[in-house]
């Protein structure tokens, strides 16, 4: 195995050392470091903001669907087009309304009797 | 090994163009890991049940007048009000938040100043105060409600989230006479005894209806914390599987037609399979030798991808490419890019570095390997 070979195979074991490293390293700042501050702040206001966005640009929905759940910027007419909400850019989330059955069907009502044996409704 | 270290140039560009297309893809997803990260938290630490009006079909503010009917609910452990507007401060928009000052944590950590006390106190998120250099103790008042003076008390740490960079909290009186909605809030939080939420929220959205026969005020709208985890799944798995699904088409093509269009090493390549079959070398061990070198360059690429994504978004804050994955947060943002470098994503960039290196590769040095050796070397 020449010097050379040896060197690169030593490089590529530090970078892969290296890498889990760190990966390892970002694990832990997350689970110890940062997170008490964010959960005294969600608590504090009893939850802002879910999406990847950092203000309610366009539309509610995408910075917080429990404070507006649906999209009401594609119902705003602009003329000539559709209406960009930061949804339709490459962020890292999207979301939607989720549909709610509120079809209710009543009961159907009882067969009414025949012809010339019910008594009419205005007597 | 040799080979890679021989052709010293082939192996680079390789290496560097792996780099160019698992680069976005493991910045992609660890921001998107980062604020799914932050997104859960608002969605564990928030109410268990959020309760609107409905006007035609939107939410709309509700009438503080059922804060006391909720709190007579067997299982409710907590009620209040809040207030959730946006308004624009000079011309950068923010989040307008209205709370009770009961409601404040004795242990949360502000970058400077305090929490609010007095009235037309308010704490302003990192991002505000950075562009429009606030500090506290400064006066200002807004267009949106240009009688109403506010007085910066504290601003938040960057640590926060995301969400509070444009954040304006202040107490819930100062906000509603902001907006001059009184006895509104944007939404009523309801928290309850474990279990209870799902029965409750039913509860709230069948009585409260039925005990207005003369349905004076508008139906109810009710979340609960089920529907609000459903928002998060699919907001969330969504995206990372277009994004997942977009880079695989990308890396699938990326390296063919970068080896088809530029021929780089393809003579080269070919003159070497000739001459190592001329010594006596089986096609198998040739695409042994191919499938090596291969493993090698995906070894070598992936971790500098990881690494460079990590330098990128943990030193330079995701300086320039931030913006593309998270919206309206500029060329630098204003708070500290949050990003995760989960195991099973980086995993993948190896595996999509591989598959596709050898897809690349492995048909074309198969054919040159089937080929007389004289023919290859030609």
């Amino acid at each position: 195995m020449s010097r050379k070979i040896r060197f690169y195979l030593l490089f590529l074991l530090i970078l892969i050392g290296l890498t889990v490293l760190a990966m390892l390293w970002d694990q832990y700042s997350w689970k110890r470091i940062q997170s008490d501050q964010m959960v005294a702040f969600q608590r504090m206001v009893g939850g802002v903001g879910m999406g990847a966005i950092s203000t309610p640009i366009w539309n509610f929905i995408n910075f917080d669907p429990r404070i507006q759940p649906i999209d009401d910027s594609i119902t705003w007419p602009i003329p000539g087009g559709y209406s960009y909400g930061p949804d339709r850019t490459a962020t890292v989330s999207y979301f939607e309304e989720i549909p709610v059955n509120q079809l209710l069907i009543p009961p159907s009502p009882s067969p009414s009797p025949p012809r010339g044996e019910g008594k009419p409704a205005y007597r | 090994m040799g080979n890679i270290i021989r052709n010293k140039v082939r192996s680079i560009v390789l290496i560097i163009c792996l780099i160019a297309v698992l680069f976005p893809f493991i910045t992609a997803i660890s921001i998107s890991e980062g604020i799914k990260f932050q997104s859960l938290i608002s969605v564990e630490e928030g109410a268990d049940i959020y309760v609107t009006e409905d006007y035609f079909g939107s939410n709309a503010p509700i009438s503080l007048d059922y804060l006391d009917r909720f709190r007579k609910l067997e299982g409710v452990t907590k009620v209040f009000p809040r207030i959730v507007g946006r308004t624009y401060f000079a011309n950068r928009l923010a989040t307008l938040v209205g709370i009770f000052p009961e409601n404040l944590p004795k242990s949360i950590h502000l970058a400077q100043g305090n929490m609010f006390r007095e009235k037309g106190d308010v704490i302003v998120g990192e991002g505000l105060a950075k562009e429009f250099r606030l500090q506290p103790g400064i006066r200002f008042s807004l267009s949106g409600n240009t009688s109403k003076l506010l007085k910066v008390a504290g601003i938040f740490d960057s640590n926060a989230t995301i969400w509070s960079a444009n954040l304006i909290l202040m107490s819930f009186e100062d906000a509603s006479d902001f907006f001059k909605m009184k006895g509104k809030a944007t939404d009523i939080l309801i928290y309850t005894r474990p279990g209870y939420a799902p029965f409750l929220a039913r509860e709230i959205q069948e009585k409260m209806e039925t005990s207005n026969p003369d349905q004076a005020e508008s139906p109810l709208r009710v979340q609960d914390k089920v529907l609000v985890k459903r928002y998060f799944e699919r907001g969330f798995n969504y995206k990372a599987g277009v994004f997942t699904a977009l880079y695989t088409v990308a890396f699938a093509l990326a390296i063919p037609a970068l080896l088809i269009v530029s021929g780089f090493g393809q003579t080269e390549r070919r003159k070497e399979i000739g001459i190592i079959k001329a010594t006596g070398w089986q096609t198998q061990e040739v695409m042994e030798m191919v499938a090596l070198e291969n493993l090698i360059i995906s070894l070598t690429s992936a971790p500098l991808a990881i690494l460079t994504s990590m330098v990128w978004l943990k030193w330079f804050n995701g300086a320039f490419i931030a913006q593309f994955f998270i919206a309206e947060i500029g060329l630098m943002a204003p708070f500290p890019v949050p990003s995760r470098f989960l195991p099973l994503p980086c995993f993948f960039a190896f595996l999509f570095a591989i598959v596709l290196t050898m897809v690349g590769s492995l048909y074309s040095t198969w054919k040159t390997a089937t080929i007389p050796p004289v023919e290859a070397m030609r």
